[in-house]
């Protein structure tokens, strides 16, 4: 006699029971008519109708939601659709599953439904709804990490992310270079390989990244009153245009404005790459405050903003002056200079301009505008204007917020807009991406995905200076270190 | 049989010396003024953890924060502490017995983890130097237990070099390579030579090459990373105990090969028990620092609002210290008793002693961020607190100040992060439930009588005045019901000798103080008698204040021409009294002046 076999057919009418149990229990575990909330769910970071680049990373959320257990579908037309069943509430979308649904779905709608389930009860919420745009991003995004959120820091690094991945990787930490100061990185158009960064009190000078060569440059001449400061490479990748000048930041008593950072002098130069030589013309280091260059697609003009000259002892005019949008033509063959005009006056507009960014069509500008200063990361009311170069008509975007959005920058193929936004907390700037349409308008934008979202929860440090560019920016902290640590190049003035 | 030392000598002895180090640790250490001093933070979140493993050292150092977080409370933090103590005696003793198997070595043994207690005196010791030390010894075992083979002891050190660079940095593989090389002397001879060749080029070479094609340290961690770098008010300066500590192993394996010719025992025992003793004793005395530790008990105390014990810290710290004077008034400032017992502390520093921030040091973040809370001069407390953040990241205390700070502004979604971040943390659980309900329901903030005080104290936006009096007064013009704004503005007017400013202030103290407060009646007399003008027809004075008055004015009379000797007299009688003050302190106050940081030293 097999004791087994007699175990287990003794026990048959119990197994039965217990199948039939687990079958009905699977039928309440359905989610197909669970009832619907009024509302689309809590998921953070807010993913929520968007339009989305071809080649992104899963746009992993958090369900805010309460729940012991959490459904996701995600689906996009004929493409096999995603599903996420799991207790935790974050949900980490398959990598190899969406890069083929987003890349055989361009320019159709991809869905996110979520149903949480609670008390033994599942809740479905209304379909999140994407827009797959045929138009790919820039496959790399550089950003500065600083942990900071006034003055003084300490520490800080370079870092540039993978878009279509979740890759992070350290250009350089001030960890590796004795807790100095790094900023400023800026790439001519997007091109990864055309880069420079500025490296402030310890081992300082400008460190310059261009056919496949490391230098670093002492910015400083007799014929400026600083070092280069705010950059903007030429479209040629032979000049690079900078602010010098000084600044003293001041605290205020105003939760809305925690910081203002006033600009005491301020002129512009230029750099020339191949020759090592600053150059600059009296149009361009007036008595006023020139900053924040910004050329052309065509490079034949900077654009720049303007305030009037801050009066000795008059605070009001060294803190709360108006910038105005300017620009100035420049043949860089020739070194000739036109004449500065106005393209937006401050009065007109009645509030001050900074960080402008001209479209790779030459046909926008974005901006940023707030009611006084130039350094607007630190203005709650900082929102991004776009201004339409052929017609001169500006207008604020769709994509601002309540909080401060500042430092804007464009993909090489002028449809995606990366901007500095304090709007998930208030307090800390987190990098968003943003679709930017040929009518010149702005879509939703959304948080740079992470693999794991709960990371902007964690991370007491502001993501300064984003950055799209083409490629991988092929250097190694290594080399950088080892750069760093040399001697600079002083730049001659012509 | 003669030579076998009595058992007890080497049970007892370590038993009772481990003992008294326990007691020494809770009494005199306080691992919990060691946590507040230095507020380690520790996250269960992989992006944290994965950070402190990119670079050599980082294990270690993550170890010491994880370590550390027992520190919070004093029991169990001594506990743990004493744990890595035994932990390190039993693995020198175990290093030592590989060399000769010896009773005494139980004593030698007790060398390092006495210096590794001695140490943690300063309370700005990095504790990854101890827990370096205890992977290192750890590590050391495998060569100490297998490396009997000439031809392996080179493949065992490699692995154990490497391991010990990648875990605690370049400074520790120099000691477990001399660690090795002592091990490795049991060979013969030329097998020795052979060994310590390739101890010695591992040792140069591998730091070089991985500095220069693996790890992005700065060049000068190539060899001699012992400890991060921090800023220069929490920079540890290693006394020579430091060294002794480090130097204490491979100084015990030698004197463990001399241990193997034949001692007498007693006198073995003897040299062992004076040695030790020596070390305890003068390693105190080279390590406790009495000022540096009541300075960080002021803190401590006042943090956890035991304003009698940081008042006593305070006052018992026997150099002038600016830190210890502003823990003092802010304690006593909480305890509501500022008026009361601020004279109780010689107030050298005269106006600068009631702000932190009177000059700009980093070092006063913490202090400031609660100073300005209790005031309810919100932003600056927000700054101060950020600013600690940045210097201390993830520091508990900042964060917690933060969350209340984010509450008071209506900053729900910064408030809600920062508890995200102590719920991650090891040590923030009750914290955390006592204030996750305000963001999760944000009216219920206004059921909360704290945050909507200070709230009610916000004053008006722009630019921050750099004057303290200044800041003081927008309090009061924001809300004429903040209290502490007002002592703090009598004060300043008392210290600054501004009596006239004091008295158009005055009658505004029954709002606050149902008793007189007696040092304003004393500025009264002093301004009465300064002026010539009968005061007390205007003002009620106690008869108490006018009799102490009196008997000050006397004691001046009577030692006229003698300043000095009535200094000295009056001190312990009138120090505590604002004429005395106004008398012998206030005219050698300096004021320093507010000097901003350079611009280009803001990341912007």
């Amino acid at each position: 006699m097999n004791p087994t076999r007699t175990g287990m057919g003794s026990f048959l009418p119990l197994w039965l029971s217990l199948a039939g149990l687990i079958m009905l229990s699977g039928c309440a575990d359905r989610v197909d008519h669970a009832p619907e909330a009024d509302t689309v769910a809590d998921i953070f970071p807010a993913y929520y109708d968007l339009t989305i680049p071809p080649n992104i990373a899963p746009l992993n959320f958090i369900i805010r939601e309460p729940g012991t257990k959490f459904r996701v579908e995600i689906s996009a037309g004929e493409s096999e659709t995603i599903v996420i069943s799991q207790r935790s509430s974050t949900i980490r979308i398959p990598l190899d599953k969406w890069q083929e649904m987003l890349a055989g779905n361009q320019g159709n709608t991809l869905s996110v439904n979520i149903w949480s389930r609670n008390k033994k009860q599942w809740t479905g919420y209304p379909t999140i709804t994407h827009h797959i745009s045929a138009d790919p991003i820039d496959p790399y995004l550089a950003y500065r990490i600083v942990h900071t959120v006034y003055l003084n820091w300490r520490r800080m690094g370079i870092y540039q992310r993978n878009l279509t991945s979740f890759e992070e990787s350290p250009l350089i930490e001030n960890r590796t270079t004795g807790q100095g100061c790094m900023n400023c990185h800026s790439f001519a158009g997007n091109d990864p390989s055309r880069m420079m960064i500025h490296f402030r009190i310890i081992q300082p000078g400008t460190l310059i990244w261009r056919e496949d060569r490391l230098s670093k440059i002492d910015t400083r001449s007799s014929g400026t009153m600083s070092a280069g400061i705010y950059p903007a490479w030429h479209p040629d990748g032979k000049h690079i245009a900078f602010s010098t000048g000084k600044i003293s930041p001041h605290l205020t008593t105003r939760l809305n404005k925690v910081v203002d950072v006033a600009d005491r002098v301020s002129d512009l130069m230029v750099y020339d790459v191949e020759h090592n030589t600053v150059t600059t013309s009296p149009r361009i280091s007036t008595e006023m405050r020139e900053n924040m260059p910004a050329w052309s697609a065509d490079g034949r003009y900077l654009y720049f903003i303007r305030a009037p000259e801050a009066n000795t002892g008059d605070e009001e005019s060294l803190l709360h002056a108006r910038y105005s949008l300017m620009r100035i033509s420049y043949d860089t063959e020739w070194d000739l200079w036109g004449e500065a005009e106005m393209v937006l006056n401050a009065d007109s507009t009645g509030m001050s301009i900074s960080h402008p960014s001209v479209s790779p069509n030459g046909k926008f500008l974005v901006c940023t505008m707030s009611d006084f200063g130039y350094f607007t990361i630190f203005h709650k009311g900082s929102d991004l204007y776009a201004m339409n170069l052929e017609t001169n008509a500006f207008r604020k975007l769709s994509l601002n917020s309540e909080f401060a959005e500042s430092h804007p920058s464009w993909s090489s193929n002028g449809r995606w807009l990366v901007f500095s936004s304090k709007r998930m907390d208030g307090v800390l700037s987190r990098p968003h991406i943003a679709y930017f349409d040929e009518n010149g308008n702005a879509h939703a934008p959304f948080a740079l995905p992470q693999k794991d979202p709960s990371m902007y929860d964690r991370l007491i440090a502001n993501y300064n200076l984003p950055r799209l560019v083409t490629g991988k920016i092929e250097l190694d902290p290594i080399e950088i270190r080892d750069a760093v640590y040399g001697e600079p190049l002083p730049a001659t003035f012509e | 049989m003669g030579h076998k030392p009595p058992g007890i000598l080497y049970r007892i002895v370590p038993g009772v010396y481990m003992l008294l180090v326990f007691s020494y640790l809770v009494i005199v250490v306080r691992p919990d003024f060691y946590f507040h001093h230095l507020q380690p933070s520790f996250l269960i979140a992989p992006d944290y953890l994965a950070h402190y493993l990119t670079y050599p050292g980082g294990f270690s150092e993550l170890m010491a924060s994880l370590f550390m977080q027992s520190f919070y409370i004093r029991l169990p933090g001594s506990i743990v502490f004493m744990c890595i103590a035994l932990a390190i005696w039993w693995l020198t003793f175990e290093l030592m017995n590989t060399i000769h198997r010896s009773r005494l070595n139980r004593l030698w043994a007790l060398v390092p983890p006495a210096l590794a207690i001695l140490m943690a005196n300063n309370y700005n010791l990095p504790f990854s130097v101890i827990t370096s030390v205890l992977i290192v010894l750890l590590i050391a075992q495998l060569p100490a237990k297998k490396g009997n083979n000439p031809a392996i002891m080179p493949v065992l050190y490699s692995a154990g070099a490497a391991m010990v660079y990648y875990c605690c940095g370049s400074g520790y593989l120099l000691l477990f390579s001399v660690i090795a090389l002592l091990l490795s002397m049991k060979f013969r001879i030329w097998e020795s030579l052979l060994n310590a060749f390739y101890i010695a080029g591992f040792a140069f070479l591998v730091p070089l090459a991985a500095e220069a094609f693996i790890f992005p340290i700065p060049p000068e961690h190539r060899y001699f990373f012992l400890f991060p770098p921090r800023l220069y008010f929490m920079a540890y300066e290693p006394s020579w105990v430091f060294y002794a500590w480090l130097l204490s192993v491979p100084v015990l394996l030698i004197i463990a090969s001399l241990m193997r010719k034949a001692i007498p025992v007693a006198a073995g025992a003897a040299v062992a028990g004076i040695f030790l003793l020596a070390v305890t004793v003068f390693g105190h005395v080279a390590s406790y620092r009495k000022d540096a530790r009541n300075i960080v008990a002021s803190d401590y105390h006042c943090y956890h609002g035991h304003a009698a014990r940081a008042a006593r810290a305070a006052t018992s710290v026997e150099a002038y210290s600016f830190a210890a004077n502003l823990n003092h008034n802010l304690a006593i400032a909480k305890a509501g008793t500022l008026m009361e017992n601020f004279f109780n502390f010689l107030q050298i520093s005269g106006t600068d002693a009631l702000y932190p921030d009177a000059e700009f040091s980093l070092e006063m973040s913490f202090i400031a961020a609660d100073f300005y809370y209790d005031l309810g001069y919100i932003s600056e407390a927000r700054h101060w607190a950020h600013t600690s953040l940045v210097y201390y990241p993830y520091s508990p205390r900042a964060l917690r100040l933060l969350v209340k700070v984010h509450l008071v502004t209506g900053e729900y979604r910064a408030a809600a992060r920062c508890l995200h971040i102590l719920n991650k943390g090891l040590i923030n659980r009750k914290f955390v439930k006592e204030y996750t309900p305000c963001v999760q329901d944000t009216s219920l903030v206004s059921a909360h009588p704290e945050i909507m005080e200070k709230r009610s104290f916000i004053p008006a936006g722009k630019e921050l005045s750099p004057l303290i009096d200044e800041r003081f007064r927008e309090l009061l013009e924001a809300n004429e019901n903040n209290r502490r704004a007002y002592e703090y503005l009598m004060l300043y007017y008392l210290l600054d000798s501004r009596l006239e400013r004091f008295l158009e202030m005055y009658d505004r103290a029954d709002r606050f103080f149902t008793a007189p407060v007696d040092i304003f009646e004393e500025a009264v007399l002093m301004y009465g008698e300064l002026h010539d003008i009968p005061v007390e027809e205007k003002y009620a004075i106690s008869h108490a204040t006018r009799a102490r008055f009196e008997q000050f004015n006397q004691t001046l009379r009577q030692y006229e021409g003698k300043g000095r000797m009535a200094r000295n007299v009056l001190y312990w009688e009138m120090g505590r009294t604002y004429m005395y003050y106004l008398h012998f302190v206030f005219p050698r106050v300096m004021k320093p002046e507010i000097i901003y940081p350079a611009y280009e030293e803001s990341p912007i």
